[in-house]
C-alpha cells in the first residue's frame, strides 16, 4: 500500500469541495490537497441544481435586501453575521466563475442575467438555462483539472476519520474499485459530501446523497446543527421525484389545482408563486388535503402550468424542465400543466460550523449541504445553496490552508489503529456476517418511509416518538445486516451497506432533533405546536451521538441587525 | 493489494454489421475507394485516347462488355451511396461555419441533393452535345 | 416497484474475483410504463440478486453515470423505457462497449478521463483578469458558439458508439475535442494554439473518419462529429494561414 499523505484532504467532489480545493490550491502552490470522492467529481449531485445562485449583481439590488431576504426566509434563525459574510461575498464569486468559463446566461449588454426567485425580492438569482448545478460543477471540475497539486482519488469512500491528541488527523477510505482500505493521512480535512436526502423515500436527491459526511463528523463528536429543518421543494415529479426548478415560477410558471384556480391566492396572496418553499410546500398539502388536488397514478398532485409562456421563452430559459416532463412523463409543458408535488430537496441542518467552516475539532472542516454555518435557519431560498457551497468553499479552503501550513504532520498511531479498526469492522465483520437476516434495501426503504411519514412536511409529538422508536430498531437490526458479494472489488452492495449505517445516524439526528423542537418555524412544522416560539426556542439544536438516542442540545442564535419578527410576505 | 482483472473489451470483426449507419459508413467508404477505381478508368480514356483512334474504339468496346457495364453499373450505386450518405451527415452534424444557428439537417440535406442534381443534369447537358 | 406487466432482463455478469469470464444472468423483472432499465436494474438489486453492479446517481440524466448498452446500443438507463427496449420480451443489459468492465455493468472510466484531461479542457488566458475587476462581457451569440458544445455530461456513449476508438484506445475521441471545440469557440478564451497543438495530431482530430455515430447516441444533442470536422476546418485553415501569411496567423 501507497503511503498516502496530503496537507489538506477535501472529501467530497461537488461545488462545495471543488472549490474548497482550488482555493487551497491557488492560495499556496506547494500544499497538496487529496480530493477523495465516492464518484467520479462530475456525478457529484451539484450536477442536479437547475435554477441558479443568488449574488446582488446590480445597482436596483443591494446587500442589506439579500440579507433581509435571506434572513426573513430562515424564519430568523439563520446567524446574521454569517449572512452578511455571505452575501456580501457571493458577486465576487459569480465573477470568478465567469472568469473561470462558465457559460452565464447573459443580457443583451453582454453582463450575467438575472433572474426572480422564491423568496428573494428582486430579480437576483443569476443562471445558465435550468443547467446552473451542472455548469457550475463542470467548470470547477474542469478548472481543478489545471493544479497538479491537487490529486484526485476518484470512487473512494470515505468510511472514518482519523483523529489524533483531538485534532483531525486524516481519513480511512475503501478504494472502491480494489476493494482495499487505506488510509491518508492529513493536516486537515474539508468534509463536503453534500446531504442526505436518500434518509427519505421521495427526495428530488440523487442515490449518492446518504450524508457520509455529516455522520463522519457527528461519530467523531461534532455535533449536528439544525437536523430538523428540512426542505420539501414544492414542484417535484410524482412517482421520481426528479425536481422541476423554482425557476419556472420564477419565469411565471403557476400553480393550478384541479378546478385550474391558483390557489395560492388562498394562502399567499402578496407572493403568490414566488413565496418561500417551506410556505409552498405546505399550501399544496393542504390544498390536495381538501379536495382540490388531481388524482394520478402516483396520488394527488397539483398543476404547474407554462403555458403561457410560450414556446419560445420554455426552449431558452427552461429547456431541461420540457426535456424532464416531455421524457418522464411524456408531455409537453407549452399544451400541459406539469404535475407536481412536494418531496424532500434539501437539509438546511449539518455539521455544526462557523462562517470559517471550522468544527469543534481543530483541523476538521465541512461545507456546502454538508455544514450547518447557518445562513439558511430554518427554511433555505432557492439560489442561495450554490452560492453557498461557493462562498464558504472558498472561506473553508482558505482556513484549512492556513491551519495546515502551521501545523505539523500528525506522527502518532492513530492512523494504524484506525485502519485496523476500520479493517475488522468491514472486512472482518460487515462482509463475514451470516447473509439473508437483514437486507440493506429492506432496512433502507423501512427507514426512509418512516421519514417520509412522520417527519415530513407535517409532524406531530405521536408521530415523530413513533418515528424515534422505530429507526432505535432499525440501527439494532441493522447489526444483522450481512452482504452477499464476495467479489471485495467495485462492491456496491458493501458501499451501501456502509451508506445505510450512515443515513440511520443522520436520520436518528433529524427525529430526535424535531421531536425536541415544540414549534412550529421555516420548514419545521408541528400540528401540535403551530406558532413560533422566540421565547423557548429562537436557537440552534445541536445533535450530539450518543449511546441509543442522541443526546439534544442548544446554542444561541446571533442576531445583529434584524429582530426577529413575524415572517410575513 | 487486491489485483483487479478487467473483462477486456474487443471489437470483433463483422462490428460494421452492428447497425445500419455503420453499413452505410461501410458503403460510403467502399464508394470513396470505388470512385478513385473510377477515376482511373477515366483516365485509361485519356491514355488510349493518346494511343490513336484504334487504341481508343477498342477501350470503348471493352467498357462496353457486359461485365464492365454491371462494374460501372455498381460503382454508380457506391457513389450515389456515398454522396447520399455523406449529404445526410453534412446535415446532421457538420457544423456550417457561416450560419449563426445550424439550420436542421433535411433542409441541408435537401439543399445538397438540389445542388447535385444540377450537377448532374449539367454535366449531361455538356456530354450531349449541348454547349 | 409493482408493476402488472414482466419481461426478463438478460445482463452481463463479471465478477473479477470469480474464476470465469464473462457471462449472462436472466432476471425476471415486473414493470409499469413508466419505468426505466435503471428502475429494472434497481429492483434486481433490491429485491433479487444484491450483488449486481453497476453505477447510477441523478436518475434525470445529468450525473452521466448510467451509461450502458441496451440491446447493444449505448444509452442512459435511466432515459430509455422498459416498455421501448424490450425486444422479443427480453432487456439485455451490456456494460458500455469499447471500454472494459471492471465487474459487472462497471467499466473502467480511467481511459476516457485521461482523453479528457489531454485537451486542456479549462479556461486558458495569457493573462488572468482581476475578479474585482468584473466580468467578460460576451452576448448571447457568443454563448450560442459554444454553448452547445458545453452541455457535454462525460457520459462516455460517444466513445462506446465509435468505432475509431473501438480499433484503436490512442484515439482522443468524440466527448473530449467537443470540449476542445467548446474552449476554443469561447471568447474569453486565448488558448486555442495550446489546444490545436494537442488536437491537430494523428490520434487526435485527424484519425477520426465521421463515422457520425457518436453524435446519434449522444443524449444531450453536443454533436461531437459535428464539433470534430469543424474543428478539421479550423486546423486546416490556421496551417494556411500560418504559411500563407506568417504575420497575421491567428492564436
Amino acid at each position: 500500500m501507497d503511503r498516502l499523505a496530503y496537507d489538506i484532504v477535501v472529501v467530497g467532489g461537488g461545488a462545495a469541495g471543488l472549490r474548497a480545493a482550488i482555493a487551497a490550491a491557488e492560495s499556496d502552490p506547494k500544499l497538496t490537497i487529496g480530493l477523495v470522492s465516492k464518484v467520479y467529481p462530475m456525478r457529484s449531485h451539484t450536477v442536479s441544481a437547475e435554477g441558479g445562485t443568488a449574488a446582488v449583481m446590480r445597482e436596483y439590488d443591494n446587500f442589506e435586501l439579500h440579507c433581509l431576504d435571506t434572513i426573513k426566509g430562515s424564519d430568523y434563525l439563520a446567524d446574521q453575521d454569517a449572512v452578511e459574510f455571505f452575501v456580501a461575498h457571493c458577486p465576487e464569486e459569480i465573477i470568478q466563475l465567469d472568469h473561470w468559463g462558465l457559460p452565464w446566461s447573459r443580457d443583451d449588454d453582454g453582463k450575467i442575467e438575472q433572474r426572480a426567485f422564491g423568496g428573494m425580492s428582486v430579480k437576483r438569482t443569476c443562471f445558465a438555462a435550468d443547467k446552473i448545478g451542472f455548469h457550475i460543477l463542470h467548470t470547477l471540475f474542469q478548472t481543478s483539472m489545471k493544479y497538479p497539486q491537487i490529486v484526485r482519488h476518484d470512487e473512494w469512500f470515505v468510511t472514518d476519520l482519523i483523529v489524533e491528541n483531538g485534532a483531525a488527523a486524516g481519513v480511512v477510505a475503501l478504494d472502491i474499485r480494489r476493494g482495499e482500505l487505506s488510509y491518508i493521512n492529513a493536516k486537515a480535512v474539508v468534509l463536503a459530501t453534500g446531504g442526505a436526502g436518500r434518509v427519505y423515500e421521495f427526495t428530488t436527491n440523487g442515490f449518492i446523497k446518504t450524508g457520509d459526511g455529516m455522520a463522519l463528523a457527528y461519530r467523531a463528536g461534532v455535533p449536528l446543527k439544525d437536523m430538523e429543518m428540512v426542505q420539501f421543494h414544492p414542484t417535484c415529479l410524482p412517482g421520481t421525484g426528479i425536481l422541476i426548478t423554482e425557476a419556472a415560477r420564477g419565469e411565471g410558471g403557476t400553480l393550478i389545482n384541479k378546478d385550474g384556480e391558483r390557489f395560492m391566492k388562498t394562502y399567499l396572496p402578496g407572493k403568490m408563486e414566488l413565496g418561500p418553499r417551506d410556505i409552498l410546500s405546505r399550501s399544496e398539502i393542504q390544498e390536495i388535503r381538501a379536495g382540490r388536488g388531481f388524482e394520478g397514478p402516483h396520488g394527488a398532485y397539483v398543476g404547474l402550468d407554462l403555458r403561457h409562456l410560450g414556446e419560445k421563452a420554455i426552449d431558452e430559459r427552461l429547456p431541461m424542465v420540457r426535456e424532464l416532463a416531455e421524457k418522464y412523463l411524456g408531455l409537453d409543458p407549452i399544451h400541459e400543466p406539469i404535475p407536481v408535488r412536494p418531496g424532500q430537496h434539501y437539509i438546511m441542518g449539518g455539521v455544526s460550523t462557523n462562517m470559517h467552516g471550522e468544527t469543534n475539532v481543530p483541523g476538521l472542516y465541512a461545507v456546502g449541504e454538508t455544514a450547518c454555518v447557518t445562513i439558511n435557519g430554518a427554511n433555505r431560498l432557492g439560489s442561495n445553496s450554490l452560492s453557498e457551497c461557493l462562498v464558504f468553499g472558498t472561506a473553508t479552503g482558505l482556513s484549512a490552508t492556513t491551519y495546515a501550513k502551521k501545523t505539523d504532520w500528525p506522527r502518532g498511531t492513530a492512523a494504524k489503529e484506525a485502519l485496523a479498526k476500520e479493517e475488522a469492522r468491514i472486512f472482518g465483520g460487515l462482509m463475514k456476517r451470516e447473509v439473508g437476516k437483514e437486507s440493506v434495501s429492506a432496512i433502507r426503504k423501512e427507514m426512509q418511509q418512516i421519514m417520509d411519514r412522520d417527519v415530513g412536511i407535517f409532524r406531530d409529538e405521536k408521530g415523530l416518538t413513533d418515528a424515534c422508536a422505530k429507526l432505535a430498531t432499525l440501527r439494532q437490526r441493522f447489526a444483522d445486516v450481512g452482504v452477499a458479494d464476495k467479489d471485495r472489488v467495485f462492491n456496491t452492495e458493501l458501499t451501501q451497506a456502509l451508506e445505510l449505517d450512515f443515513m440511520l445516524d443522520v436520520a436518528q439526528a433529524i427525529a430526535w432533533s424535531a421531536l425536541n423542537r415544540r414549534e412550529s418555524r421555516g420548514a419545521h412544522s408541528r400540528t401540535d405546536y403551530t406558532n413560533r416560539d422566540d421565547a423557548n426556542y429562537l436557537k440552534h439544536s445541536l445533535a450530539f451521538r450518543a449511546d441509543g438516542a442522541p443526546r439534544i442540545d442548544y446554542l444561541p442564535v446571533t442576531i445583529t441587525k434584524w429582530q426577529p419578527q413575524a415572517r410575513k410576505y | 493489494m487486491v489485483e483487479v482483472r478487467e473483462a477486456v473489451w474487443k471489437r470483433h470483426g463483422g462490428w460494421w454489421t452492428h447497425n445500419r449507419r455503420y453499413v452505410s459508413f461501410m458503403l460510403r467508404e467502399a464508394g470513396g475507394s470505388l470512385s478513385a477505381l473510377y477515376g482511373i478508368i477515366l483516365l485509361g480514356l485519356l491514355v488510349t485516347y493518346s494511343q490513336g483512334a484504334s487504341a481508343y474504339a477498342n477501350y470503348i468496346a471493352f467498357l462496353e462488355t457486359p461485365a464492365m457495364l454491371v462494374l460501372q453499373a455498381v460503382i454508380l450505386f457506391f457513389v450515389l451511396a456515398h454522396a447520399l450518405t455523406w449529404f445526410y451527415l453534412i446535415g446532421k452534424s457538420q457544423v456550417v461555419m457561416s450560419a449563426y444557428r445550424a439550420p436542421p439537417w433535411t433542409r441541408v440535406f435537401g439543399l445538397m441533393i438540389v445542388v447535385f442534381l444540377a450537377a448532374s443534369v449539367g454535366v449531361l447537358y455538356i456530354v450531349f452535345g449541348g454547349l | 416497484m409493482a408493476g402488472e406487466k414482466s419481461i426478463t432482463f438478460r445482463v452481463r455478469r463479471y465478477q473479477p474475483q470469480g474464476t470465469k469470464g464473462p457471462y449472462y444472468q436472466d432476471y425476471n423483472v415486473p414493470y409499469r410504463d413508466d419505468e426505466v432499465v435503471l428502475d429494472g436494474l434497481n429492483y434486481i438489486k433490491d429485491q433479487l440478486d444484491p450483488t449486481l453492479t453497476f453505477r447510477w446517481s441523478c436518475r434525470m440524466g445529468i450525473c452521466g453515470s448510467c451509461g450502458m448498452d441496451v440491446n447493444g446500443s449505448p444509452k442512459l438507463t435511466c432515459g430509455t423505457f422498459i416498455r421501448d427496449a424490450g425486444r422479443g420480451g427480453v432487456v439485455q443489459v451490456d456494460p458500455l462497449t469499447s471500454f472494459n468492465s471492471i465487474k459487472d455493468l462497471v467499466t473502467d472510466f480511467d481511459p476516457f478521463m485521461d482523453h479528457f484531461a489531454h485537451v486542456k479542457p479549462w479556461l486558458i488566458r495569457e493573462k488572468e483578469k482581476p475578479v474585482a475587476q468584473g466580468e467578460y462581457l460576451q452576448y448571447p451569440e457568443d454563448l450560442t458558439a459554444y454553448r452547445q458544445q458545453s452541455l457535454c455530461i462525460n457520459c462516455t456513449l460517444c466513445y462506446a458508439a465509435c468505432p475509431v476508438f473501438q480499433g484503436d484506445d490512442r484515439f482522443v475521441g468524440p466527448a473530449s475535442l467537443a470540449m476542445a471545440l467548446r474552449y476554443i469557440r469561447d471568447t474569453r478564451d486565448q488558448g486555442a494554439e495550446q489546444r490545436f497543438e494537442r488536437i491537430s495530431t494523428e490520434h487526435g482530430i485527424w484519425e477520426c473518419t465521421f463515422v457520425g455515430e457518436c453524435s446519434v447516441v449522444c443524449p444531450k444533442e453536443v454533436d461531437p462529429a459535428g464539433a470534430i470536422q469543424t474543428l478539421k476546418l479550423m486546423a486546416t485553415t490556421r496551417r494556411m494561414r500560418k504559411l500563407l501569411m506568417p504575420k497575421s496567423a491567428p492564436r
